[in-house]
């Protein structure tokens, strides 16, 4: 149903945005593409395995694409609050020792990540509504763990932070691509039970550093 | 130790996402209230500078000079344009319309946790610990009240913002918007809800609903009367906190699920705007003329730290209380400016310092771990005086003296299991006393300083002291039934308890003037 939504939601504040009367005060929804690269393993993990041989398992997120879109309520020419919704579809993998257990026939390793934030932007634009604008935000934001490889999962969602710099460039008064590095920082915990090899594993780590390159179209719907 | 401070921190994070969303509510509906006011003086201003000024001169249309002559910008229209100019951004429509949403987010987040401070699982842990049975659905109805209600009066002729069609649109609009946030982020994020009843937890849609709805009569009726809103969003608090206590939703559900639900309502009317422009859009109402305030009747939602001053001191002191909190509603009608009567419903909380307590028996000796006590916990209901007394216009000191009903919670006292006796039990720890409260009465006297934030949103910092004295029956474990649950018999010796405490904190008050 979600796929579904987006054109939807894009189409309708299209047809909905009027041009801004030139003021510093604005709604903008910006639907965006990018791509999810982590920086680091969720897991890694050493333990000892009958005949008493040390082994290391591993769990990292691949890099994969993410959909999204933000709403953008700017207070002022400078500041602003920004929500954001992400999905990031892509997949696992799970290394215990040497072996790829995601290599394996039957594995389920479909691993999808969802990130929710709310963040205060910074914007620094020379003209407005024309030319080029740099801003930076910082906020709260949740990373959650989703689809067949955390079926048996418990706790895998955890609140974090997230950090941004971008910029955007004015087609119009209405329309500006927007293209934003993000980084989502936050401690991953959980806990897998019932896995055929594994059997039950606490997996976490120190901060994960969830990088997302994207681009969007900012669509500037009115004022409030 | 650490599981009575736990307990204490359940409690007071129950009290805090009421007072939480208490506070949104009234903050919402000043601000609201503000704004449609200063929209409608904005309009009204306009309109007066479209028309002509009378003047005794018959200038022809020919004559560019003497038609410009006749719109001419007065001093006062000067005076405006200089005010809009120099409007703050936190003064801007944009800043205080998703200042109150953006809060609710981002604390909302802040508690996607389930450990540390303000984690999500406080709120569940507190209800399973006293109200595990509970269940109400009246949440199911309360969450389209709002909306209905708006609806209802346009219906029935009360002018609001909107004509009848334009208002019907924009509240389906909203709810469309709401709905397909709310259940697109639902099937993508796939939390399991509190009960583990379905992974569809995050966000809550009967809180979004709730406050798309309120939000929605609050932009149509809030103008009219702020009283709209304030009942809008008090039904719309409502709505969230008994989600939480059905155990079908996280705090982080219902605070983030109302974010969205009044961003969806604001979104619905940007649209509306930008699809009819002003069709279907009443014209604004007449200000009505600032006379002087009221009496300072007022409606208050407070949360403090407390100080027990008798210490729950018996039984030798074994059991002592530690220092909790303490939260409660107040309100009084005042019949001029000093003097008034009303009443307050508080609940206060102390976790228990029970160090000193060995259990008697050596059996129940030899399979505890450690003993864990729940905090000790009393609700009043007090009816009686209230004074106020002026400090020019910001600023009263208040002041009151009530008495009334006073009773203490439900207690036990707990033994951990060793880890080798939890499998022979089946459970973690068994109740091995129980303190069972009798009603008694009680009074409480205060004082507060208290200042207006805006025309009727005021914040007080207040000091009391409340008194209370109830006899607790205390039932000891006896043995246990044929399926193991465990039996209890009273001890014969009844306990007073002194459960006078002070507290001091911060309060919200929504002044009826």
């Amino acid at each position: 149903m979600g796929k579904r939504i987006w054109p939807l939601a894009v189409l309708l504040a299209l047809v909905s945005a009027q041009p801004l009367a030139g003021q510093a005060n604005s709604l903008d929804f910006v639907p965006f593409v990018g791509l999810l690269v982590p920086t680091s393993d969720l897991a890694r993990s050493t333990f000892v395995a009958p005949p008493d041989e040390a082994t290391v398992i591993a769990i990292r997120q691949n890099a994969g694409v993410q959909l999204g879109a933000r709403l953008v309520a700017w207070w002022s020419r400078s500041v602003g609050w920004e929500g954001t919704f992400a999905y990031s579809l892509g997949t696992a993998e799970a290394k215990l020792g040497e072996s790829n257990l995601c290599g394996q026939p039957d594995a389920k390793c479909d691993a999808n990540v969802w990130y929710a934030s709310s963040k205060i932007l910074f914007r620094y634009a020379p003209q407005p509504y024309s030319g080029w604008a740099l801003f930076g935000g910082v906020g709260l934001a949740v990373a959650g763990h989703v689809g067949d490889f955390w079926d048996n999962a418990q706790a895998k969602t955890d609140l974090g932070g997230v950090l941004d710099v971008g910029a955007s460039y004015d087609l119009s008064r209405i329309f500006a691509i927007r293209v934003d590095l993000e980084d989502y920082i936050y401690q991953f915990n959980a806990k897998i039970e019932g896995d055929p090899v594994l059997e039950t594993v606490l997996a976490n780590s120190k901060w994960q550093n969830d990088l997302v390159f994207s681009a969007g179209l900012v669509i500037r719907i009115s004022g409030v | 130790m650490s599981s009575l401070s736990q307990l204490w921190r359940k409690q007071l994070c129950s009290a805090r996402a009421l007072v939480v969303l208490a506070l949104s509510a009234l903050c919402l509906a000043d601000a609201a209230r503000a704004q449609t006011a200063r929209e409608a003086e904005v309009a009204q201003w306009s309109d007066r500078l479209t028309r002509p000024v009378e003047d005794s001169r018959v200038p022809s249309v020919f004559d560019v000079d003497a038609t410009l002559w006749r719109f001419r910008s007065s001093p006062t229209r000067l005076s405006m344009l200089a005010q809009d100019d120099e409007v703050k951004w936190y003064q801007a429509t944009t800043f205080k319309r998703t200042i109150a949403p953006a809060a609710l987010i981002t604390v909302g987040l802040f508690t996607f946790k389930d450990k540390g401070f303000m984690n999500r699982q406080e709120v569940k842990d507190w209800r399973e610990t006293f109200i595990p049975e509970f269940e109400d659905h009246s949440d199911d109805y309360t969450q389209f009240t709002s909306g209905l209600l708006a609806l209802g009066l346009n219906a029935f002729g009360v002018q609001g913002t909107s004509k009848f069609w334009r208002a019907t649109v924009t509240y389906a609009g909203g709810l469309g918007i709401m709905m397909v946030s709310i259940h697109t982020i639902k099937g993508l994020t796939e939390v399991q809800r509190p009960d583990g009843s379905a992974n569809n937890s995050f966000p809550s849609g009967h809180t979004a609903a709730s406050f798309a709805s309120a939000r929605f009569l609050d932009r149509e009726y809030g103008h009219v009367s702020y009283l709209y809103s304030l009942a809008g969003y008090t039904m719309a608090a409502y709505t969230g906190v008994m989600r939480q206590l059905n155990n079908r939703h996280w705090e982080t559900d219902v605070l983030v699920g109302a974010g969205i639900g009044m961003l969806s309502t604001d979104l619905a009317y940007v649209l509306m705007d930008n699809i009819f422009g002003d069709k279907g859009v009443n014209p604004p109402r007449e200000p009505k003329p600032e006379g002087p305030r009221g009496n300072p009747s007022f409606l208050d939602y407070r949360l403090g730290y407390a100080w027990q001053v008798g210490k729950l001191a018996d039984r030798g002191e074994l059991f002592t209380a530690e220092n909790g909190w303490e939260g409660g509603i107040e309100g009084a009608f005042f019949f001029n400016n000093y003097i008034g009567v009303g009443g307050e419903l508080t609940v206060a909380g102390f976790p228990i310092d029970d160090s000193d307590f060995v259990p008697e028996d050596p059996e129940v000796i030899e399979v505890t771990e450690e003993i864990n006590t729940q905090p000790f916990g009393t609700q009043s209901v007090f009816v009686g005086p209230f004074f106020n007394l002026p400090l020019g216009q910001r600023f009263a000191l208040n002041g009151k003296l009530t008495g009334g009903w006073s009773e203490g919670a439900r207690a036990t006292i707990n033994a951990q299991l060793k880890p080798e006796y939890q499998d022979e039990f089946g459970v973690p720890e068994i109740p091995i006393a129980i303190f069972d409260p009798k009603s008694t009465f009680g009074f409480a006297t205060g004082v507060a300083l208290r200042v207006m934030v805006s025309k009727r949103i005021g914040i007080r910092l207040f000091g009391e002291y409340n008194y209370s004295s109830p006899d607790y029956q205390i039932s000891s474990l006896v043995s246990f039934d044929e399926e193991g649950n465990p039996e209890f018999g009273p001890v014969e010796e009844v306990v007073n308890v002194d459960f006078s405490y002070l507290a001091a904190g911060l309060s919200v008050s929504a002044v009826l003037w």
